[in-house]
This record gives C-alpha cells, structure tokens and sequence, in this order.
C-alpha cells in the first residue's frame, strides 16, 4: 500500500522476480535496484474461508469473509466485504478497493481498519 | 543406517486443562515420569537443557530453561529457550540429537511446554496470529483456523475433498485418543457432531480444531553408545529434517501444498535409509483437520491430491497402511504448543517398544513425527526406530 492508496508490490531490475509486501532487497538474486510494481485491482480469489472466531480487535466484525487473491502475478490476503461466504468460489472475480488517504492516516496502527479489501464482481 | 542418537527414556504430563498446576510444575510432572525409566544416570551428566515455548503471552514468562535447571536440580548447567511457534518442540529435540551427536555432551534434556488455559480464545487466538505475516495477514484479520481454512477450500476446489473428509480426521483422532489416558479430549465424537459443532473459520469448526491445551513433555537423549547404560529400553533416533517455507500463505505457488513437510519428510527418509511405505506409524502435525490430509500427502503417505482418498479408505487407521496420529494427534490427545513435538515423540518411542495398550499400532519399525510452526513454515521431522 503506497501514499496514493495503491496496492503494490517490487519488481526486480535484475531478474524480473516481483515480490510483495514490499522489500529493499530482491529475494531471489540479492539485488537492490528494484522499482514499484502497481498490482492490479482486478483478480481471482485461489482461496476463502469466513472467520467466526477473531482476536479482539477484529471479534466485533465477525463473521466476515477472507481471501487469497490472485491480482497479475502476486497473491495477497484480505478480507470480501459484501459477501457471503455461499457467495464465493475459488476462481470467483474480484476487484480491489482501498481505504482513503485521510481515513488511513486518522487509523493508523488500527488493526481492525485494513487499508484494502476486496469486493466480489460478475 | 546410522544412530544419529538415544532416547533413553521420555516422560509426559497429562495434557489438558490443568487449572491447579503452571508450567514448571508441568514440566516436573514429565520429567519424573522420565526420570524413573532411566538407570545409572547422575544428574550432573544432564550437559545441557533446551526447552521448546511458544509465547509468553499466556504466562508472562520466558527464560524457562532457567526454571528447569534450577527446579531439577541441575544448574549451573547452561540452557536455551527453542521458539518456532508451534515446531518449538521438535526444534529442541533437534539441537538435543545435534548437540550428543556433536560429541559436546554425553546426555542432555529437551522439553517442550505451554500453559494456554489461563488466556481467553481471544486471547489465545491473537498470541497464534503472531507466527503469521504481520504486513498482511494480521493487519487483514486473518486468523490461523482461517488460514488453514483456507488451504482447505483451496484442496477441495482442487482435489474434490470434502466437508465429510475434515470431520473424518476428527473422528478416527478422538477414536485413538479415546484409548489415551493423558488425551485433552478423552472422548468418542460422531461425524454428525463434527459437522455440526460451531464454525470457526468456515470449512473449520470447532472439532475440526484442536483444543487450548496445558501440558509438557520431555526426553532424555544422549549417544547411542550410552543408551543401554541409560535405558533398558531405548528407542533412537535414525533421520530428521528441517525445512521452511514463507511466513505467508498467500505468497506460496500452492496454498494447498506444504511443501516444507515435503521436503523435510525427504531429507528425513534419504538420512535414516528408508522410503515412505516403510512407514507404519506416524504422529503428524494436525492443529486443524485439514493439516492432516495435507501432510499426508507430504510424508508420501498418499499422492499429491489423495490425502483424503487414503483417509476414506481407512487406510489412516491403527490396522490400516499407516497409523496416523495413534495418540489422537494434536486434535485430540491436545496441543500445549510448545510441548506438542515431543508429545508426538512421546507416542512413537512407547509405540515401538509395545507401551501402547489398547491403542497399540502392530509391528511398526519405524515411526515418522511431522511437528510445524506458523502455517507449515518452520517444519522438523524426526524417525524414530526401536
Ligand atoms: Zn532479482
């Protein structure tokens, strides 16, 4: 997640690899010239599952939704608002949304305020 | 094949909800038990001690192996706390056999303990989430039910496994366990139960998880050469492996492949001389129902994709191909996360020496325990043989 409120990962100069969470180092040849890679904000999800017991920052949302998207290349985790869980499939579309740059700042450190999550599309 | 180390003996508390005693106290528990099969054996020949604890989220307490030494009686020998969440056991099983195998010293202690119970679900729910990625799993309220939920949803979409497979695995655990007196859940449950007990992290429910345990177990290891002094009746060490995997599941080619297990179960058999059908007794790493069939496949029990044909078959079973989890496993003999890998070692060395009663695996040469941290992040692997 960068300033603009885009979900991105690295991309390596050197040998293409492309990482996510974001990294200063290219795991796979040690390389520091690496340059942002915006992902996608469509994908797929690989993998679901809805949560009914959470820890106490996210208990008063239960249950909700979580994925592994597959957005280009990378897949990352987050959670399905608006869904239900008879909803989704593995292969089921979605797209990306994130939070705004003002309500990111204000919950800072805020476990239960995820800075992204997911929205399933036809 | 080649002795890497003894077990001279091993010992084990009653795993449970054990409200009346904290964590040393468990320890000391095993560590009796332990200490009465051994023979000809002076405390001061105790070189070293490694204790497997997850988190001191529950008791407010690290340092353990401080507590051991001086509870035992055996300082001022040196000790070390072995963290890799829920593989905590087995890693200090590990840095045991290599430290005799070293030649540094002749007998040491490993333990494994955690005292869960004083801490809510909620409580216990978030000291877990720490093995998991902070940057993305945990800021996305993922939990660890969740995310094995997840490579099951991924291996029923892949592999046609079902609701019925996981609730399966529940069954056959609680059935073994029912014979175990030391078991947490020390009871027979139906698949019906399983399918309809609360939802945890959807497939999972609660009897597709494994409980809040409080427990310990410990084993005295030293070098082969020492083990008939030590122990009438020893059991050795004959292979391990140790392997990783990313801290995120979401960053694996297969979500529904642990290949950590894979690789960890090959390094294993290639060092100890055998192959996977050789294999007749095994306690593998199942926090939840669907790490069972996953792991399965791994140690080479059943093919990629197979893990729940080889359940449906009964070949899983005490009696079938390869007894799986003849304790109760992690689901039903309990799991005090950083005990659990050498509870599983607790099982195999009293299986092949014929200890285990009712639940008794028959004729088995070697056992295979499979003990995982994070979600099959951090994996050991140990083959036991009599
Ligand atoms: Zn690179």
């Amino acid at each position: 997640m960068n300033e603009e409120g885009k979900l991105t990962g690295v991309s390596c100069k050197s040998c293409r690899a492309t990482m996510s969470p974001p990294r200063p180092v290219c795991s796979r040849c040690l390389s520091t010239d690496l340059e942002w890679l915006e992902l996608p904000k469509v994908g797929r999800i690989v993998a679901f599952s809805e949560i009914h017991v959470a820890n106490d920052a996210f208990q008063s949302s239960v249950p909700y939704v979580v994925a592994i998207a597959e957005l280009g290349e990378i897949k990352v985790p987050g959670i399905v608002k608006g869904a239900e869980i008879g909803q989704l499939r593995v292969g089921s579309n979605i797209r990306v949304e994130t939070r705004e740059a003002s309500a990111r700042e204000s919950s800072t450190n805020d476990l239960s305020q995820p800075a992204y999550w997911f929205r399933l599309v036809s | 094949m080649r002795k890497l180390a003894a077990v001279a003996s091993v010992g084990m508390s009653k795993i449970g909800k054990r409200t009346e005693l904290n964590g040393r106290e468990l320890i000391v528990e095993a560590f009796l038990e332990a200490w009465r099969e051994c023979r000809n054996i002076d405390r001061r020949e105790i070189g070293a001690i490694y204790v497997g604890s997850q988190s001191e989220t529950y008791e407010h307490q690290i340092m353990y192996g401080s507590i051991v030494a001086d509870w035992l009686g055996l300082l001022p020998k040196g000790s070390v706390r072995v963290e890799g969440c829920a593989a905590a056991g087995a890693l200090a099983l590990r840095l045991g056999v290599i430290d005799v195998l070293s030649g540094l010293n002749d007998v040491v202690l490993v333990c494994g303990l955690e005292k869960m119970s004083l801490r809510t679900t909620s409580q216990v729910t978030d000291a877990l989430m720490a093995a998991s990625d902070l940057a993305l799993e945990q800021y996305n309220g993922l939990t660890f039910p969740s995310i094995y939920a997840m490579m099951a949803t991924a291996h029923m979409a892949k592999y046609g496994s079902r609701e019925e497979d996981l609730a399966d695995v529940a069954v056959k655990n609680h059935k073994n366990a029912y014979h175990n007196p030391k078991a947490h859940l020390q009871k027979l449950i139906s698949r019906d139960e399983v399918l309809r007990s609360k939802v945890v992290a959807w497939p999972l429910k609660l009897y597709d998880s494994s409980p809040i345990s409080d427990g310990a177990a410990v084993a005295i290891i030293t070098r082969p050469e020492l083990a008939k002094k030590y122990s009438a009746s020893p059991t050795y060490v004959i292979g391990m492996g140790h392997k990783g995997d990313t801290i995120g599941l979401y960053e694996r080619d297969d979500v529904c492949w642990p290949s950590a297990v894979s690789e960890a179960c090959r390094e294993a058999y290639s060092m100890a001389g055998i192959e996977a059908d050789d294999v007749s007794l095994a306690e593998v790493h199942d926090a939840f129902t669907i790490n069972e069939i996953l792991n399965c496949e791994a140690a080479g029990f059943a093919r990629r994709g197979e893990g729940h044909v080889l359940l449906r078959e009964g070949q899983t079973e005490i009696g079938g191909k390869v007894a799986v989890n003849p304790s109760g496993g992690l689901k039903a003999r309990g799991h005090p996360v950083g005990a659990t890998g050498l509870c599983q070692l607790y099982e195999l060395h009293n299986q092949l020496l014929g200890k285990s009663g009712q639940r008794q695996v028959p004729g088995a040469r070697f056992g295979l325990a499979i003990n995982e941290g994070g979600s099959n992040s951090i994996v050991a692997t140990h083959i036991i043989s009599n």
